[in-house]
C-alpha cells in the first residue's frame, strides 16, 4: 500500500471511529448558518412583537428585554453565532462553544416560534448540539485534544474516552422526536389519519398561492365539545402548515398522487409505521442503517412533495448510521468479488 | 471504582437533562422550542373539515379598514402567532396553547393584552388611529372559496382597553 493510501485509510478509520466528533463538526457548521439566518428574521420584525404572551420556556429565562438586545445588536450577535460555530466545528474551546451555540439555536428558535412559526427542521438539531457539548467523544477528533495531548493544562485531558451513551442518546432523542410525531397523528387525528385525505389536503395547501388575508388556514371542530368552549362556537382546534413546493414539476408528482387516494393512504400508514418504529435502531447495526436511511428517504420524499427537505435531521440521520459496518460489508463484499474475479482470470489461463 | 461511579452518575444526569423536558412536552401534548410533541399534519383534515381563516378588521367614526396589510410580519406568522399565544386552542391542552390549562378570565386578559400592543402598533407605525378592531371568521375550503359569509368572534375597543367576544354577548351588540 503507497503511503497516501495509508495516509488516507488511517484517517478515514479515524473518522469512522468518532461519529460524535464528525457529527459535531458538519452539525456545528449548518446549525452556524441555520443560526445566522434565523438571527437575520429575527432583526426583521418590528419591536412590538416582542411581548410576554410569545415567551417560550427558554426565552423565559433569559431578561425581558432580550427581544430588543437581539434587535440592536444584530452585527455583534452575528459574529458571536459565526465564532461559535467555527470553535465547536474545529473543536477549539469546543465544549463551551457547543453549549454557545445551541443557547443561540435555542433562544432564537424561541423568539422565531413567538413570532409565530415553531421550526421544526431547527428544534431536533439545537438539542444534539447540546447533546454533544455534554458527553464524552465528541471532542475526539478536535483542536482540543490535540493542544491538550501536547500541553496538559491545569490537569485538565484531552478527550480520549468514546463512551457509548453519547451516541446512544443522539440516536434516542432522534427515536423519541419520530415516536411523539407517530403518535401526534393518531392522538390529534384518530385512525381516520390513515386514510390519506391530511396528506392528501396538505399535498395541495400551496398557501402562498393565495391573496394576502386568506393563506393561513385554521381548523375547527364545531362538532365535538371536548371542553367548555368560552371562546367562539367554532372549536378551533389547530392551524394548518402549508406546502412550500415551488418546482411545477414535483407540483405535478404531488397532483398525480393525490390523484390515486389508496397510494396516499399507503404513503399515511407508511409514514406512521416508520415513525413510531424507531426502536428498532437499537436491535443492532444492521437495523439501525436501514430505519435511519429509511428515514432520510422519507425526508427527501417529503421534500420533494412539500418543499421541506429537513436536511438538518437528515444530516444527523446520514452521519447516525454504523459506518464501520457498511464499509466493512463493502470491503468483503469487494474482497470476494475480487478473489472470485482472480480466480476466474487463473482458471482461463489455465485451459 | 468512584471515578466510575461519578461518570454514571454524570450520564445518568445528562439523560435525564436532555429527555425529561422531551417527555413532559410528549406526555402533556404541548410545544415551546425546542420541545415539541410535533403535531405537524397531525390534525386530520378530510370534506368535512371546517377550514377558516382571521379577518383583523378596524373602524374609526371615518372608515372601516382590513388590516391584512398592517400585521407587521406575513399573515402566516401573523396568524400562527395569534392563534397559539393569544387566542388558544379549544383543545384543553394543545401544542397550539402553551398553557397547561386556560379559563375564561385569562383568555380575557390574553386578548386585552394583545390587542393593546396591536392597537398601539397600528397607531404608531402604521398612522392608524382606531376605535375598534373587530376580529371576523370566515369558512372557505381547501382551495380558498368562501363557504360561509364572515362572522364576528369579538371585538376590541380601542378606548376602553376591552376585548369583548361575541359568544358570550347578545348578537346586537355587534
Amino acid at each position: 500500500m503507497s503511503p497516501l493510501m495509508k495516509f488516507l485509510k488511517t484517517n478515514f478509520e479515524l473518522l469512522l471511529n468518532n461519529p460524535l466528533s464528525v457529527l459535531r463538526f458538519c452539525l456545528a457548521l449548518f446549525m452556524g448558518s441555520g443560526t445566522v439566518n434565523k438571527l437575520k428574521t429575527v432583526s426583521s420584525f418590528d419591536l412590538y412583537a416582542a411581548d410576554s404572551l410569545s415567551k417560550t420556556w427558554v426565552v423565559g429565562l433569559f431578561p425581558d428585554d432580550i427581544f430588543l438586545y437581539v434587535h440592536e445588536m444584530q452585527g455583534a450577535f452575528t459574529i458571536l453565532i459565526i465564532i461559535s460555530a467555527l470553535g465547536a466545528a474545529f473543536g477549539f474551546l469546543g465544549r463551551f462553544n457547543l453549549f454557545m451555540l445551541a443557547l443561540s439555536s435555542f433562544l432564537l428558535g424561541g423568539l422565531i416560534e413567538g413570532l409565530g412559526n415553531f421550526d421544526h427542521n431547527y428544534s431536533l438539531p439545537s438539542q444534539v448540539l447540546l447533546i454533544l457539548a455534554l458527553v464524552p467523544g465528541s471532542m475526539r477528533i478536535s483542536l482540543d485534544s490535540l493542544l491538550l495531548k501536547k500541553y496538559p493544562l491545569f490537569g485538565a485531558k484531552a478527550d480520549v474516552q468514546n463512551a457509548d451513551w453519547g451516541l446512544h442518546l443522539v440516536l434516542t432523542l432522534v427515536v423519541v422526536t419520530y415516536f411523539t410525531a407517530g403518535i401526534s397523528k393518531i392522538r390529534y387525528g384518530g385512525t381516520d389519519w390513515l386514510d390519506g385525505s391530511t396528506l392528501t389536503f396538505y399535498l395541495q395547501n400551496h398557501d402562498s398561492r393565495y391573496a394576502s388575508g386568506s393563506r393561513q388556514l385554521l381548523i375547527a371542530n364545531t362538532t365535538d365539545s371536548k371542553t367548555a368552549n368560552f371562546k367562539d362556537h367554532y372549536g378551533f382546534e389547530a392551524h394548518t402548515y402549508g406546502n412550500y413546493q415551488r418546482s411545477k414539476f414535483n407540483e405535478k408528482i404531488a397532483d398525480w398522487l393525490v390523484s390515486k387516494p389508496v397510494l396516499v393512504s399507503f404513503f399515511a400508514l407508511m409514514t406512521l409505521i416508520i415513525e413510531v418504529c424507531g426502536f428498532v435502531v437499537f436491535f443492532n447495526s444492521k437495523w439501525r442503517n436501514a430505519y435511519l436511511l429509511t428515514a432520510i428517504v422519507m425526508h427527501t420524499s417529503i421534500g420533494i412533495l412539500m418543499g421541506l427537505y429537513f436536511t438538518k435531521y437528515r444530516l444527523i440521520c446520514f452521519l447516525l448510521m454504523d459506518w464501520k459496518l457498511i464499509i466493512n460489508t463493502i470491503e468483503e463484499r469487494y474482497t470476494r468479488l475480487a478473489a472470485k474475479y482472480r480466480n476466474s482470470r487463473q482458471e482461463v489461463t489455465h485451459f | 471504582m468512584r471515578k466510575r461511579l461519578w461518570k454514571s452518575k454524570y450520564a445518568i444526569l445528562i439523560w435525564t437533562v436532555v429527555l425529561v423536558p422531551n417527555i413532559f412536552a410528549i406526555y402533556f401534548g404541548v410545544a415551546s422550542f425546542p420541545y415539541t410533541c410535533a403535531p405537524m399534519f397531525a390534525h386530520q383534515v378530510n370534506d368535512d373539515s371546517t377550514l377558516c381563516v382571521l379577518k383583523f378588521e378596524g373602524s374609526n367614526a371615518c372608515r372601516t379598514v382590513d388590516l391584512e396589510d398592517n400585521y407587521g410580519r406575513s399573515e402566516v406568522f401573523f396568524v400562527r402567532y395569534f392563534f397559539s399565544k393569544v387566542y388558544g386552542s379549544s383543545d384543553a391542552v394543545s401544542p397550539f396553547d402553551t398553557r397547561l390549562s386556560d379559563d375564561s378570565k385569562y383568555f380575557q386578559q390574553r386578548m386585552d393584552d394583545f390587542f393593546e400592543d396591536y392597537a398601539a402598533y397600528l397607531a404608531t407605525e402604521e398612522q392608524l388611529t382606531l376605535d375598534k378592531i373587530t376580529l371576523k371568521v370566515k369558512q372557505v375550503d381547501v382551495f380558498r372559496h368562501d363557504l360561509a359569509p364572515c362572522d364576528v368572534l369579538g371585538y376590541y375597543d380601542v378606548n376602553l382597553k376591552k376585548y369583548v367576544s361575541a359568544y358570550e354577548v347578545s348578537e346586537n351588540k355587534f
